[in-house]
């Protein structure tokens, strides 16, 4: 136990280094940021007409109005930063045949999948702690409710695990970092308009379908301050069931022919 | 199993027509029923094995391998199934806008009669809808709940009537004696008066009530029964509607004639005396002070007198539940003519706290003033309807003798907001009726009168004061459940610092990081 825990630290820290030693998540973290910062400027001003006109009456709440849209552009902006980022999490390394040194640790394959995934998802916890910025300058100027805040932020770092343990696993499918970016990006895309087919269509058990395997439908507890444990579930479920994949595929890639 | 090439292409063909199959049919069929999801599932099971099998090379490993996996799946699927369905939300909100409010829950814990509520909508809107509607259904076991949608379950919906469209929702209450009675009502999920809307509907379709409501006749008051004599241009002012939807609402009602009456009868829980023109005989007047002593209610309403010598009797009842109504007409300037009040902000009290500003009209209205002075008893009054502040009162004699015509009065403190009605109470404890004697007084009566009734929202106010006045507060219309509104402090300085921070920490990020990754790479 405590090998596989060595064993995973190492390959986190090693990950941690590339990862924040190249420029890539520092432009994804800067473009970023920069986008969400004038999102959120918008969303200020215009706070301020729907107060001036009363004309929605709940909008004049700064957590529905202001934290919970920004929290939503938080969220879909990670679905384009964390294909970017785990596309090369394994791909790279069965393309330069580096991966064949990691199968030779005598650890197995699950700390090589968890600290790649670790050392990811910690990559966009730090970019998420900056975000932590936004409700801050917004308590500043006004008087959000914090439980809800803290609520978000949950959701958001584990809606980034969940889509990390993803990336990993499309990741360790092939060795062309660009099939792994956009398979990532297609599921996290379909999951994300899934619900809106859905109800193009009319169907209410889609619509219940969609309700359950959709991200979107279990973040919203979170970002409208309304938790229920099932949400909570749902992302460890995804979490781990897609590091299993992932585990199980970097084993097939030992008895292929 | 050896490779095939034929073979490893076949099967994922095969997969990925049988998933367009489902695609294309399920979209033809405008519905993705559970069968043709569950052939959707095979169909990406095959196209899997056919992708796996071709990189794998070895199919029985694949199979394996994939076996395995969709029973983790599987198991993760029921996992969340189990806790999908044992799941307590957590409401973290500060104004706790995904619980049920207390009046809700009150109204809940009262509910004698099973209700069913069904609801049709277009299934985008199921999700939020049902989270409410469960609400509902954990909070009583009287409550059934149905969501449906109206294209699919057209058997269902016909059952309401012949066009059910999304966003129709039904309330139905049936009593002990089998009688039914449905209340429609409008429900969006996108609405965020979702709450106040289900209650309200509950309220007005459930009726346990053995409350009897007596509406004293004589005296001059005004009918029940419209004057079938009067002129077709004289306007309808008997109070036979608003009898009959204060029956509606599962209250019986009756008349009691006030001349020479002795007592009160027993099964009394509220008398109204709709504007007596003649005064109260001594007798009459002690059985209805004797009546408010014992823990009874009365709902009064005065009009200006053109008499006189006034109705000092009827004035000492008033006086007694610490009520003052001058014998004068408000005049407002911006009302056609101006005694006409059209605006009405309702005060603190229970009865108009969720009503606002409410669109009420009064045609000749007296002012009606809070003064618990004037009684004996522990009174406590509350001005219930407020004019707006530009409005003054005339004296009745000299507003006659001017034939109508006003000038606004010299002196402007006569010139302020009064009051149009007025609710008071005080204890009884030891009262056979009830343990508070309760009483509202109003200015006008010709406002709930058949001719005006519909025009406004009188029909609330009525129905407030009704469950207030019989001590069913809990019956009171829920109000809609409001955030607290926030004070953002943005002046133009604080917008370019944020702007600017903001920018600072993304060009930091951007120009910073990699510029250390330059420099690591450069010097190791």
């Amino acid at each position: 136990m405590m090998q596989h825990a060595r064993a995973t630290m190492v390959v986190m820290r090693r990950d941690l280094g590339q990862l924040f030693g190249t420029p890539l998540l520092w432009v994804l973290m800067g473009v970023f940021f920069i986008a969400t910062g004038m999102v959120y400027l918008s969303l200020l001003l215009g706070f301020i007409d729907d107060a001036v006109r009363e004309e929605y009456e709940i909008s004049v709440n700064i957590t529905i109005g202001v934290i919970e849209p920004i929290c939503w552009t938080i969220h879909f902006f990670l679905l384009v930063q964390v294909p970017l980022l785990t596309m090369r999490t394994i791909a790279e390394e069965r393309r330069m045949g580096t991966m064949n040194l990691l199968r030779t640790l005598p650890v197995g394959d699950w700390p090589v999948i968890i600290g790649k995934w670790l050392a990811n998802s910690i990559a966009l916890l730090v970019y998420l702690s900056i975000t932590l910025v936004f409700p801050i300058i917004t308590a500043i100027l006004s008087d959000p409710e914090w439980p809800v805040i803290i609520a978000s932020y949950i959701a958001l770092a584990m809606v980034t695990f969940s889509y990390t343990a993803l990336g990993v696993f499309y990741s360790s499918l092939s060795e062309s970092q660009v099939v792994a970016a956009v398979l990532t990006f297609v599921t996290l895309f379909a999951m994300l308009v899934f619900s809106q087919l859905a109800d193009a269509f009319g169907s209410a058990d889609l619509s219940l379908l969609a309700n359950h395997l959709t991200f979107m439908a279990q973040l919203e507890g979170f970002f409208k301050g309304n938790i229920a444990s099932e949400n909570i579930v749902y992302f460890v479920l995804f979490t781990s069931l897609f590091l299993f994949f992932g585990v199980r595929q970097m084993e097939s890639l030992r008895w292929r022919a | 199993m050896t490779r095939s090439p034929l073979l490893q292409l076949l099967v994922p063909a095969l997969g990925l027509l049988m998933l367009l199959g489902v695609l294309v049919y399920g979209a033809w069929l405008g519905a993705f029923p559970g069968w043709l999801l569950g052939m959707g599932g095979c169909a990406l099971g095959v196209l899997l094995l056919g992708i796996f099998w071709q990189q794998a090379g070895n199919l029985g490993l694949t199979i394996t391998s994939l076996t395995y996996c969709f029973f983790v799946a599987l198991s993760a699927i029921f996992i969340y199934l189990l806790a999908a369905n044992n799941s307590e939300p957590w409401d973290i909100t500060r104004s706790k806008l995904h619980t049920l409010s207390p009046q809700t829950q009150a109204f809940l814990e009262y509910l004698e009669e099973p209700i069913e509520i069904a609801v049709f909508a277009e299934p985008r809107e199921h999700a939020e809808l049902r989270r409410v509607l469960s609400l509902y259904e954990q909070n009583s076991d009287r409550i059934r709940t149905g969501l449906f949608n109206p294209d699919e379950d057209v058997t269902i919906a016909r059952q309401f009537g012949s066009v059910v469209m999304p966003g129709d929702a039904f309330a139905t209450a049936i009593s002990a004696d089998g009688v039914q009675r449905r209340e429609k009502f409008t429900l969006r999920a996108s609405d965020r008066l979702i709450e106040s809307k289900i209650t309200n509907a509950l309220l007005r379709v459930e009726s346990t009530s053995d409350d009897k409501i007596y509406f004293a006749q004589g005296k001059g008051m005004r009918p029940l029964a419209t004057d079938e004599n009067r002129q077709s241009n004289q306007p309808d002012l008997a109070l036979g509607e608003m009898a009959r939807f204060i029956s509606e609402s599962g209250v019986a009602v009756d008349v009691l004639g006030l001349q020479g009456i002795r007592q009160v009868p027993e099964d009394a829980s509220l008398v109204v005396l709709p504007s007596p023109t003649i005064d109260l005989f001594d007798p009459e007047l002690e059985v209805l002070i004797d009546y408010l002593d014992e823990g009874g209610a009365l709902m009064i309403f005065v009009e200006p007198l053109a008499v006189a010598r006034g109705m000092p009797n009827f004035d000492k009842l008033i006086e007694h539940v610490g009520v003052s109504a001058p014998n004068s007409v408000l005049i407002d300037p911006l009302g056609t003519p101006p005694r006409i009040i059209h605006a009405a902000t309702a005060g603190d009290h229970v009865i108009g706290r969720n009503l606002g500003s409410i669109s009420l009209r009064f045609d000749f209205v007296r002012p009606v003033e809070a003064d618990p002075n004037l009684s004996d008893r522990d009174v406590i009054a509350d001005i219930l309807l407020y004019t707006r502040p530009e409005v003054w009162s005339e004296d009745t004699r000299l507003l006659a003798a001017q034939q109508g015509q006003v000038q606004p009065p010299s002196d402007p403190s006569r010139v302020r907001e009064h009051g149009l009605a007025v609710a008071a109470s005080y204890p009884t404890p030891e009262g056979p009726r009830g343990e508070m004697a309760r009483a509202v007084v109003f200015g006008d009566v010709d406002f709930v009168g058949n001719a005006l009734l519909d025009l406004s929202d009188a029909r609330v106010l009525i129905l407030h004061s009704v469950n207030w006045l019989t001590a069913r507060e809990e019956r009171i219309q829920v109000p809609p459940r409001l955030v607290d509104a926030s004070v953002l402090h943005l002046t133009q300085g604080r917008y370019w610092t944020v702007m600017g921070t903001l920018l600072l920490i993304g060009l930091g990020l951007l120009v910073g990081g990699v510029s250390y990754t330059v420099v690591r790479k450069r010097f190791g």
